[in-house]
């Protein structure tokens, strides 16, 4: 029998022809196939993230213009009575002043037309004050 | 005859989208013969050395990229070899329920039925034999024999590769050697 170191000298595996030509074209194709699938994969991966991106920004620009119109003094938020032309004019007395004298107190209002009774009007002093949100944005007695 | 390209090179072009595939492509024709013939020298059919072989030269696309050069390139390959072909042995044992040790019945499992049947498996005598004794032989310890015996890789290199040390190993491929030798005796 031979020794070891005498085995080491025969070819001891024989390959069929052709195989190592074989063996790279087939492994060549199957990196090809494997990057066309990855760029596939990218692709959708970057449209989805372009959608998801848009909607978010949709999302957000909504939100701060729905915020930003909440807050905007020109834009008022009024209850219907608030929207009634008619002002709505409320007697208060003060108990410190003349009794027979009225404070007329306005709330807030948008519109000018005053809608009063004469009778009430004699010796009543007239203070307007137009309040919006408690502010007071207009203050005259007469 | 394999193209010469140096292993820097291969490595440099790799780390390029555009030249990529190409280096891959000089990969293969430089270190195909080599992983086959590792390969085969664990799992000894064709066939399933050419499934390796292909396995690990798809392991090679996946993970270039990842190689920090450590050791040499050629190392590196030699390592997803030698995980590839124990990995695929394994699996083999697995589910042909043979347990370590039982390697007459590994090799009747897998031997094809007659005589030249399968030219590739027995072309030679000697080459029958030598398999008969490397079956013997646990996974690693055949490993170890081949890289040792066939590759003459040195210790410190295949240290690397087995991520065992070189003492162990050369105590390893001694017994080895030591049951081939016996193994063949008798014939």
């Amino acid at each position: 029998m031979a020794r070891l170191e005498d085995i080491k000298k025969i070819e001891t595996f024989p390959v069929p022809d052709g195989y190592f030509d074989q063996l790279e074209k087939e492994v060549l194709q199957h990196v090809k196939a494997e990057r066309v699938r990855q760029k596939r994969r990218s692709l959708l991966l970057y449209a989805f993230s372009g959608v998801a991106a848009a909607l978010l920004l949709l999302f957000a620009t909504t939100t701060v213009v729905k915020l930003l119109r909440h807050d905007s003094p020109a834009v008022v938020q009024t209850t219907p009575e608030q929207e009634n032309p008619v002002l709505t004019a409320q007697l208060t007395t003060q108990p410190d002043t003349d009794p027979a004298k009225t404070l007329l107190t306005y709330h807030p209002s948008p519109a000018n037309e005053i809608e009063h009774d004469p009778t009430q009007l004699d010796n009543v002093d007239y203070q307007i004050i137009e309040y919006y949100n408690d502010e007071i944005l207009y203050d005259e007695t007469f | 005859m394999p193209p010469t390209i140096d292993d820097s090179q291969i490595l440099e072009m790799f780390s390029h989208e555009t030249t990529k595939e190409k280096a891959f492509e000089l990969l293969v024709k430089k270190y195909k013969q080599d992983i086959y013939y590792n390969v085969r020298k664990m799992v000894l059919q064709h066939e399933d050395a050419n499934d390796v072989s292909q396995n690990v030269l798809i392991k090679i696309w996946r993970h270039l990229g990842k190689f920090r050069g450590e050791a040499s390139l050629r190392t590196w390959i030699s390592r997803i070899c030698s995980n590839e072909s124990l990995t695929f042995l394994d699996k083999k044992k697995r589910s042909l329920q043979i347990y370590e040790g039982d390697y007459t019945d590994y090799r009747e499992a897998t031997q094809p039925q007659s005589a030249g049947e399968n030219d590739f498996y027995s072309a030679t005598k000697i080459y029958d034999i030598l398999q008969q004794a490397m079956l013997t032989l646990p996974d690693k310890q055949r490993t170890v024999f081949s890289l040792r015996y066939y590759d003459e890789m040195p210790y410190e290199e295949m240290s690397k590769v087995l991520n065992t040390s070189v003492g162990a190993l050369k105590a390893s491929y001694h017994f080895a050697a030591k049951k081939v030798e016996t193994f063949l005796k008798d014939y």
